[in-house]
């Protein structure tokens, strides 16, 4: 007599059927968030309040141009070197005597976002190593694009 | 009539009693059947079909009268290929725990489960990309690598296994993962957990087919 198979066995059946059915991927939404542009806000140092500097240039080392070069600045965008963990800023500013300077150290993470999506890079831990500036303060230690100032410039 | 009640009291404290340690002497048999192992189908088709990846998960539990002490582990080596970057993943996992059998009155040892893992992964990584920035330029042949590196994470597991012919059995495993815990060092992030999946996921689905053989420590009445 033929016997009949174990209701379990229909469960395990079903089980295959149900990975079998279920066996798709979620596609991945390509959401960059992260950023390699600082951003400094200044500040005068007596209130507090936003500083407008007149600006002959601002040298980003390893790279060849200049930024905001003759401009009237407020803020100022610069950017992180993905591949080294320092970056060394000049600003020549119209008024001070010297050439104002500042190093920074960072921590950068590669991360692959989805294989479609690629890799992105994040910046984390931002400090000043170094600066002729009055005073500096890090308000932000993470880049992201969302966020409005890393560091503010007192003078 | 208070030596009465008094004596129906006792009567009744000394049933109640009796009848506890009665309960209380009933013998739970933990003596092992035997050891079931075997290994998982699906990701031995996905090794045998995929060229960009090893994925081997063995599982072994032993019945312990309603409780089942689960002991799995594997390898998974996988390559992400994208149009600028190459991520591999290499590492070794083992995931330990123990299940509730709601059916370990069944004469056969079938297995219907509900239980919780520990799951460990060692993991080695590397990337090689190149990145162009804005204001940077182009960045070639760049290479990230980390090895040795530690995850650890928790499984919610539901199951089954039935057996097929003999001592051969089937059954799977439905994973619930979560609370991933992953070093992150050398500057690289890991992407793909061996044994628990996608680091972007808070938690994680997994399914397993095993395919196990039961060597039992006696033999069949």
């Amino acid at each position: 007599m033929k016997q009949k198979p174990h209701w379990l066995f229909h469960i395990l059946c079903i089980g295959m059927f149900c990975l079998l059915a279920t066996a798709c991927f979620n596609e991945p939404t390509c959401l960059f968030t992260s950023s390699n542009q600082v951003r400094i806000a200044f500040r005068k140092v007596q209130n507090g309040l936003t500083d407008t500097l007149q600006v002959r240039g601002v040298v980003v080392t390893g790279i060849d141009s200049t930024y905001y070069e003759n401009r009237e600045v407020t803020r100022v965008l610069l950017p992180l070197n993905p591949e080294e963990e320092t970056v060394l800023f000049f600003f020549d500013v119209e008024g001070e005597d010297q050439v104002m300077s500042m190093l920074l150290s960072y921590k950068v993470i590669t991360r692959v976002l989805s294989p479609t999506c690629g890799i992105e890079k994040e910046y984390l831990d931002l400090r000043v190593v170094s600066t002729n500036f009055d005073s500096v303060r890090v308000i932000n230690k993470t880049i992201d694009r969302n966020i409005a100032t890393n560091i503010e410039i007192f003078r | 009539l208070k030596y009465s009640a008094s004596l129906v009291l006792l009567l009744c404290l000394s049933t109640a009693f009796g009848q506890k340690l009665k309960v209380d002497t009933v013998q739970v048999n933990w003596k092992p059947i035997g050891i079931r192992a075997g290994i998982d189908l699906i990701g031995l088709v996905k090794t045998q079909v995929y060229d960009d990846r090893t994925d081997l998960d063995f599982a072994a539990d032993i019945a312990l009268n309603k409780y089942l002490l689960a002991l799995e582990g594997g390898r998974y080596d996988r390559l992400y290929e994208g149009e600028t970057y190459l991520y591999e993943v290499q590492g070794t996992y083992f995931r330990v725990g123990i299940d509730k059998n709601f059916m370990f009155k069944d004469r056969e040892g079938t297995a219907l489960f509900l239980g919780l893992r520990h799951g460990r992964a060692r993991v080695n990584h590397q990337i090689t990309y190149d990145f162009t920035d804005r204001d940077w330029g182009l960045f070639e042949g760049n290479r990230r690598t980390a090895n040795g590196l530690n995850a650890n994470w928790m499984e919610l597991v539901a199951g089954l296994r039935v057996r097929i012919y003999r001592e051969l059995w089937m059954g799977y495993t439905g994973r619930l993962k979560f609370g991933l815990k992953a070093e992150d060092t050398g500057g690289v992030e890991i992407y793909d957990v061996p044994g628990y999946g996608l680091t972007s996921e808070n938690s994680y689905w997994g399914f397993n087919y095993y395919l196990q053989y039961r060597i039992p420590f006696k033999k069949r009445g």
